[in-house]
């Protein structure tokens, strides 16, 4: 915007950022908060895998130092090394445990941070671990060995990077918060799960299409409504209802298909899986055209379906 | 400063700490 030439900051050549003065101190400051920030781009993703498993290997020749003390017969020695090399193991374990807690949070549009942040307590552990073998195997003194293990600590901190502590997810204005969307999710997900494990019984092929045919559309609509949850209350009857449906159905008539081989009930369980798929694509079109979901007047129509049917009693 | 960099140099330093802690180990037991 040209009208605002006269709030523009005062000029400071590139030079002054790059080699000092009080004006590189903020670009400086940016690149460290950048580099603990939560890896939104994927960044740390793969190194994270390698780089724990360099830690290990940079701490074994403490299992040689444990050979050498088993060697010269003293026992203790082979302990702390062994008991220290573990240290450093139980660290990178955890290290790796907290980024793939991340990269699932990541994965999400709506999630709450892990339970424990295992990446920073994983950086803690290998600072005291660093901080032990100062003390007692390399035997430099208690000063040397904290701040050596400080160092570690912080040292892993900006590599690894803090966990995510947040919820993530916007609240929309119509006051759904990012927790409700996750557990409308997450239940949809398991009921999703559910259908594909008692349609796997299922001996009639044809049937398992359209099964597996309604399950994707399931899930493209969960992605859909994940990017846009304003509508989640009345989509979460939907979902709820649509795929309880299903789900029951789907598990009696799993249940059932071999006492009634081809009768009657089989034509029922498939017009009302024809009848599902139709409305999931309806849904699905109006979601992707952003209509409102006008749920109600069709949840009653099927609830009302699968109690008369029944499918299947 | 690039963070990748940061990260890379943090890196370095805590598996050069490691390493030398658990070498110097060796060496006393040695």
């Amino acid at each position: 915007m040209s009208g605002e030439s006269g709030d523009k900051p005062p000029y400071v050549p590139n030079s002054a950022q790059r080699y000092g003065g009080a004006d590189a101190k903020p670009a400086a400051r940016a690149g460290l908060r950048n580099a603990l920030r939560l890896d939104t781009r994927g960044q740390r993703r793969v190194r994270f895998r390698k780089r724990t498993w360099f830690l290990v290997v940079a701490a074994t020749p403490l299992l040689f130092a444990a050979v050498g003390a088993l060697v010269s017969g003293n026992a203790i020695g082979m302990a702390t090394s062994l008991g220290l090399f573990a240290f450093f193991a139980f660290g990178a374990y955890l290290i790796r445990q907290g980024g793939e807690a991340e990269e699932a949070y990541l994965d999400r549009t709506y999630a709450s941070p892990p339970a424990t942040p295992r990446k920073l307590i994983g950086s803690l552990v290998l600072g005291a671990a660093t901080a032990m073998t100062g003390l007692f195997g390399w035997d430099i003194g208690v000063i040397q060995s904290v701040g050596m293990g400080a160092l570690a600590a912080g040292a892993s901190v900006l590599t690894f990077g803090f966990d995510p502590l947040r919820a993530k997810g916007e609240i929309s204005l119509s006051g759904v918060t990012p927790r409700m969307v996750e557990e409308a999710m997450t239940e949809a997900q398991e009921r999703i799960e559910g259908i594909e494990r008692a349609a796997a019984d299922i001996v009639d092929a044809p049937l398992r299409d359209r099964l597996a045919k309604i399950t994707a559309r399931s899930r493209d609509i969960l992605a859909r409504i994940e990017q846009d949850p304003s509508d989640l209350r009345r989509a979460r009857k939907f979902l709820k209802v649509y795929l309880d449906g299903a789900l029951e159905a789907t598990r009696k008539y799993a249940r059932s298909q071999h006492d009634l081989g081809d009768s009657d009930m089989y034509l029922k369980f498939r017009s009302l899986l024809d009848d599902m798929q139709a409305t999931f694509d309806q849904q699905h079109e109006k979601l992707l055209t952003n209509d409102r979901i006008d749920l109600d007047v069709e949840i009653d129509v099927l609830a009302e379906r699968l109690n008369r049917e029944t499918v299947l009693q | 400063m690039n963070p990748r960099l940061i990260r890379t140099l943090a890196f370095v330093v805590l598996v050069g700490i490691v390493f030398v802690a658990s070498c110097a180990t060796f060496a006393q037991v040695g």
